[in-house]
């Protein structure tokens, strides 16, 4: 994912829809310079998840950066709902979150609200720069089912055991595995290590 | 087991980040930090309030476990960690970030030790450079100390 920070490659967000979800005023700041520098210029800020959730009705977002909202997690809360949400034209855009500290007891709830990142404070412009791009240049599918829906959080191709050629076949069987595995979480986790 | 859908929505983000015109990377990132530097002066007067308001709260700490209070400080410790970077301190960030893993595991522990907690808010004066102590070896060595306290309860359970 390393993208250098004296690269030359040329990115527009000029007409980005974005939104951003912060309690705090400089925690919002943050945010807002971040991304003007990047050249943002359509900022919704919201400064809880019910303001959050009004903007939802009359835009359509390309992109939300979404804090975690203090020590209760209402941030992973949000995404949650957002997913599962009748928001159509906006269920389903990609979603970076950041965080003070994750406690361990968050961990699964982290990984299963349906974000597309979760990246630790303190922010770094390349940092945010490079996940932004990783979203939009991916296109990552999303899964469905009852348990989690989001983008695919299997970020490797599963290579087959040694002695077993790539066949038609034998991926199908892998694809039907990997269905399994996406319905259940703890699996899922399992396939990821 | 249920029913699974796998599908790719439209990705818009895509489709903009490649409209022509915008700014190379490196330009981007230029004016993103010069625009976080804007915010030096706000996060250290910030920052200075959140490490009071932590010193505050841990002295206020009876001797035995008590959930709220662990709350509290864990509340007020999480909500600093960002600050300092802003103002060219990022080992006080880590060390926060300590301070959150010693009090997440006291709290699922039910357990509490002045001392860890202690060492961990003194730590933080001295890596904001009151004691010279702000980055390099030096700041390491402390880290690490502290990543040693927070760890110590970190598989525990229970008393």
């Amino acid at each position: 994912m390393a993208l250098s920070a004296t690269s030359r490659a040329r990115f527009n967000l000029s007409e980005a829809k974005i939104m951003l979800l912060d309690a705090t005023p400089l925690g919002m700041q943050v945010l807002v310079q971040i991304l003007s520098g990047f050249g943002a210029k359509n900022m919704v800020r919201a400064s809880s998840t019910a303001e959050a959730r009004d903007f939802l009705d009359v835009n359509q977002f390309d992109l939300m950066v979404v804090d975690t909202l203090g020590p209760e997690g209402q941030g992973y809360d949000f995404v949650h709902w957002l997913r599962r949400s009748e928001f159509k034209m906006n269920c389903h855009v990609p979603v970076l979150m950041t965080t003070g500290h994750t406690r361990a007891a968050d961990v699964q709830r982290a990984r299963d609200c349906g974000a597309h990142f979760i990246i630790a404070k303190p922010l770094t412009p390349i940092g945010l720069l490079e996940r932004i791009i990783w979203i939009a240049r991916e296109s990552r599918q999303f899964v469905e089912c009852d348990r989690y829906i989001g983008p695919d959080r299997r970020f490797r191709d599963i290579e087959l055991p040694e002695g077993h050629p790539r066949r038609r076949r034998t991926d199908q069987i892998l694809q039907s595995a990997l269905a399994a595995a996406a319905a259940d979480g703890d699996a899922l986790s399992k396939v990821n290590t | 087991m249920s029913a699974v859908r796998f599908f790719v929505p439209e990705n818009r983000l895509a489709k903009l980040l490649r409209v022509p015109g915008g700014a190379p990377v490196a330009e981007a990132v230029g004016a993103a930090e010069a625009g976080l530097g804007e915010l030096e002066g706000p996060a250290r007067e910030e920052l200075a309030a959140a490490l009071a308001a932590v010193e505050a709260c841990a002295g206020r700490r009876p001797a035995q476990f008590e959930a709220a209070g662990v709350e509290e400080l864990y509340g007020l410790s999480q909500g600093a960690i960002g600050l300092a970077s802003l103002c060219q301190r990022p080992a006080v960030d880590e060390a926060l970030r300590s301070l959150c893993d010693l009090l997440d595991n006291l709290a699922r522990n039910e357990r509490w030790d002045a001392e860890a907690v202690t060492v961990h808010v003194r730590s933080l004066r001295l890596l904001m450079g009151d004691a010279g102590v702000k980055d390099g070896q030096a700041a390491e060595v402390v880290l690490q100390g502290l990543r040693r306290v927070s760890s110590r309860y970190a598989g525990t359970s229970g008393g």
